[in-house]
């Protein structure tokens, strides 16, 4: 009977004891986007590529943040996954992330990329850690029947917030029960907000430490709620509930104009009304800086069995998977032309304008999430988020949300001295988050 | 007494459940009891902290006191309302009607239910515009509110729709209600007692250990709310899991959001922690406070 049970218990022990997954060498483990379409793609374009190259690459399609990082404290990291900004700085402090200048010394694809792309995968300590996989910007969508039968000119390259609030008022219908809008203006998300901020001349260092609200932020956000407050465009909450995509609001005429990304595969899937493109609106005296994103990357794992063979799987990746060609990171494809090809209704349509704009003037990506650093990103953005929540909600004054600035950077302090003290980072970046530290200037607290 | 063969038969046939209580329940329990002591991002060793984790739950941290806060009145708001429902439900089920039993099926089948789809048709319920509940209102001349998207509202939406559940606690109800002998009615009836009066010192009475067992379940349940916020307030962006301004942050999310979205595993763990020894504590109340109201058979409080 012992013998029974302790046979039990080594058949449990054992099959809880997974085998080493690390990769051998010439074989890649690609933690891919969990998508059926992109993935039967890959599958299909694998075994052409491991002809030519010698690399087999294996995917691991994508299960959830929880994992991945469960797998690299197991330290059976697939060799190549996705890593935001948010995130790549603390997985490189911990050494999990694969410096690429020592397999990407002298490739010529480095050149291929644009050099934004490459400095956005620089980290605290001036490593290259990941290589951004997709740039996308965005772009005011705009109706034509709509502004048709208004007898409003299209928007052009510079029109300004002005001529914008005007449009929006000509094409919002008040048809409804109650005088209540039947169609409003437009819509912009809450999080476009930071992309309207760096057009009226804010300006945030990326992996930034603390939080920085200018006046010229705080100017948006009035002009924003005001778009709400005179009915011109829907309040936020409601759109929320509604549970709406964006392409429903633009497609069934619930809104005229519409911020979203450029491009945006399932919003030009599904209008089937004519439409155009338009770039963000001006603000007087303001240099045009357009949001421009190439905030997340493809990353090495610092534990990879065979980093060149990893190398040149991320290589084919983001310039030779069919899946994601035109790619618009490279310099020397024709993005424009390639979607353009794909689908019609982009020719004319402006997207060409609003892309070609945002590469002149690159403003970058000024997302919260993204704009601060991986040791700084909770402690504010879980003190933010409510607040911003009652702004939009028009509960909070924009003047009283300045207020908690010093308050929430007190509290992001907090938890980097505490990180200093209980984690094990790089020597390197240690220096740099005791120099972030040293220029927080916060206000003593009460 | 037991003999040496038989206690090791016995032993073998729990073995399988004590072998998975031990490595799937007790093991990451004692492993979680470590890591709170200690700050781990799961990239690095964990490094030892004491209590610090603990002092900061407990004294520094204003969104867990909002997360306490939320889960204590989600818990007050729903668990007797839940238990009212449910009896009420079990007494209408008591009946010897003709189709009763789809019925008792009927209300029970929502509490199987998985509780992300439940939380799927019940975003469509509070959809502002084209849901159920504000079509209903509206026929009544009410504007409906904006549900889960409005910080007044959105706690009680929860709690409305914790009462999809109540099945299980309907049935333990029914068992009880049809386990009182039916000479106690009748004779509460020879001494003059109405139907009300007859409820009160008649049925209350004798389901009391089942109130009493349907509370502590559903208190404890009810502190480990998740699932429905989880799915159903963060469909604007991801991280926005909570809103809005934090209305329906509750402690297990909050755990979740520190564990798996800051990998502050430590913390989380605290968390955790924390949150067994409020459960502790009010399961320890309610079984003092028994004692006064609850009538076992045989005459023993």
């Amino acid at each position: 009977m012992r013998a029974c049970i302790g046979v039990v218990i080594l058949a449990v022990f054992v099959a809880g004891c997974g085998g080493n997954q690390q990769s051998a060498p010439g074989t890649v483990t690609y933690n891919c986007p969990a998508n059926a379409v992109e993935v039967a793609v890959l599958q299909k374009e694998i075994p052409a590529f491991a002809e030519t190259s010698g690399v087999t690459i294996v995917l691991h399609p994508f299960s959830g943040q929880e994992k991945l990082y469960a797998m690299m404290a197991a330290d059976k990291a697939p060799d190549i996954f996705y890593t935001n900004s948010t995130m790549r700085d603390e997985l490189a402090a911990s050494g999990r992330l694969l410096d690429l200048r020592t397999v990407a010394a002298h490739d010529p694809f480095v050149g291929r990329l644009w050099p934004h792309v490459v400095d956005g995968g620089m980290a605290a300590d001036s490593g290259w850690y990941s290589v951004g996989n997709w740039e996308f910007t965005c772009g005011v969508y705009y109706r034509k029947d709509m502004f048709d039968a208004a007898g409003i000119a299209y928007p052009d390259s510079a029109w300004t917030w002005d001529e914008m609030v005007a449009a929006a008022r000509a094409l919002t219908r008040r048809s409804g029960p109650g005088g209540a809008p039947a169609r409003y203006g437009i819509y912009c998300g809450s999080h476009f907000v930071e992309a309207l901020e760096i057009m009226n001349g804010s300006r945030f260092p990326r992996g930034g430490t603390r939080l920085e609200l200018p006046a010229t932020s705080r100017e948006v956000y009035r002009r924003y709620l005001d778009l709400m407050n005179d009915g011109l465009m829907p309040d936020l909450r409601t759109v929320q509930a509604l549970g709406m995509q964006a392409p429903q609001l633009l497609q069934t005429g619930r809104v005229a104009m519409l911020v979203e990304a450029v491009p945006h595969q399932s919003l030009i899937e599904a209008l089937t009304v004519p439409w155009g493109v338009a770039p963000l609106p001006r603000f007087p005296g303001k240099a045009p800086a357009y949001f421009r994103s190439a905030s997340g990357g493809l990353s090495i794992s610092s534990h990879t069995a065979d980093a060149r063979a990893s190398w040149k799987a991320l290589k084919w990746i983001i310039g030779g998977a069919s899946t994601y060609q035109p790619n618009p990171v490279l310099r020397d494809v024709d993005f424009v032309g390639g979607w353009e090809s794909r689908y019609a209704a982009l020719r004319g349509s402006g997207f060409r304008e609003v892309w070609d704009l945002s590469l002149r003037h690159n403003g970058g990506d000024p997302r919260f999430f993204v704009r601060f650093s991986s040791w700084a990103s909770a402690p504010i953005m879980e003190r933010l988020q409510p607040l911003l929540d009652r702004v939009w909600a028009r509960e909070l004054p924009v003047d009283e949300l300045a207020a908690h600035v010093d308050e929430i950077n007190r509290a992001a302090r907090t938890q980097i001295e505490t990180s200093l003290r209980t984690s094990v980072y790089g020597s390197s970046f240690r220096a740099r988050i005791e120099t972030d530290l040293q220029t927080m200037e916060v206000a003593p607290a009460p | 007494m037991t003999s040496g063969r038989d206690g090791r038969t016995g032993y073998l046939y729990i073995a399988p459940w004590l072998i998975g209580f031990l490595l799937l329940t007790a093991g990451p329990m004692c492993v979680s009891l470590y890591l709170s002591t200690t700050s781990w991002t799961m990239l690095t060793p964990p490094v030892q902290v004491g209590f610090r984790n603990y002092a900061a739950i407990l004294t520094d941290d204003p969104i867990f006191t909002v997360s306490l806060l939320n889960t204590l009145v989600y818990v007050v708001l729903s668990v007797p309302l839940g238990l009212a429902v449910a009896l009420g439900l079990a007494l209408l089920l008591d009946q010897k009607a003709k189709g009763v039993a789809i019925f008792r099926t009927a209300f029970f089948l929502p509490s199987i239910t998985n509780m992300v789809a439940v939380a799927m048709l019940w975003l469509w319920i509070f959809n502002p515009e084209y849901g159920l509940l504000n079509a209903l209102l509206q026929h009544v001349g009410i504007a409906g509110p904006l549900w889960l998207q409005s910080e007044v509202w959105a706690k009680p939406s929860l709690v409305l729709m914790s009462l999809w559940g109540v099945g299980g606690t309907m049935m333990i109800f029914l068992a009880a209600l049809q386990g009182i002998p039916q000479e106690l009615y009748e004779a509460a009836e020879l001494d003059g007692a109405g139907p009300l009066s007859r409820f009160i010192h008649v049925t209350v009475p004798m389901i009391s250990p089942a109130v009493l067992f349907n509370l502590v379940v559903g208190i404890i349940g009810t502190f480990q709310v998740f699932t429905q916020a989880f799915v159903m307030t963060g469909t604007a962006q991801p991280g926005t899991e909570g809103g809005p301004n934090n209305a329906t942050l509750f402690v297990v999310l909050y755990l979740y959001k520190k564990a798996f979205q800051e990998f502050r595993m430590g913390y989380a763990s605290a968390l955790a922690w924390v949150l067994f020894f409020l459960i502790l504590a009010a399961t320890v109340a309610q079984m003092r406070m028994a004692k006064r109201w609850v009538h076992y058979e045989g005459g023993e409080r």
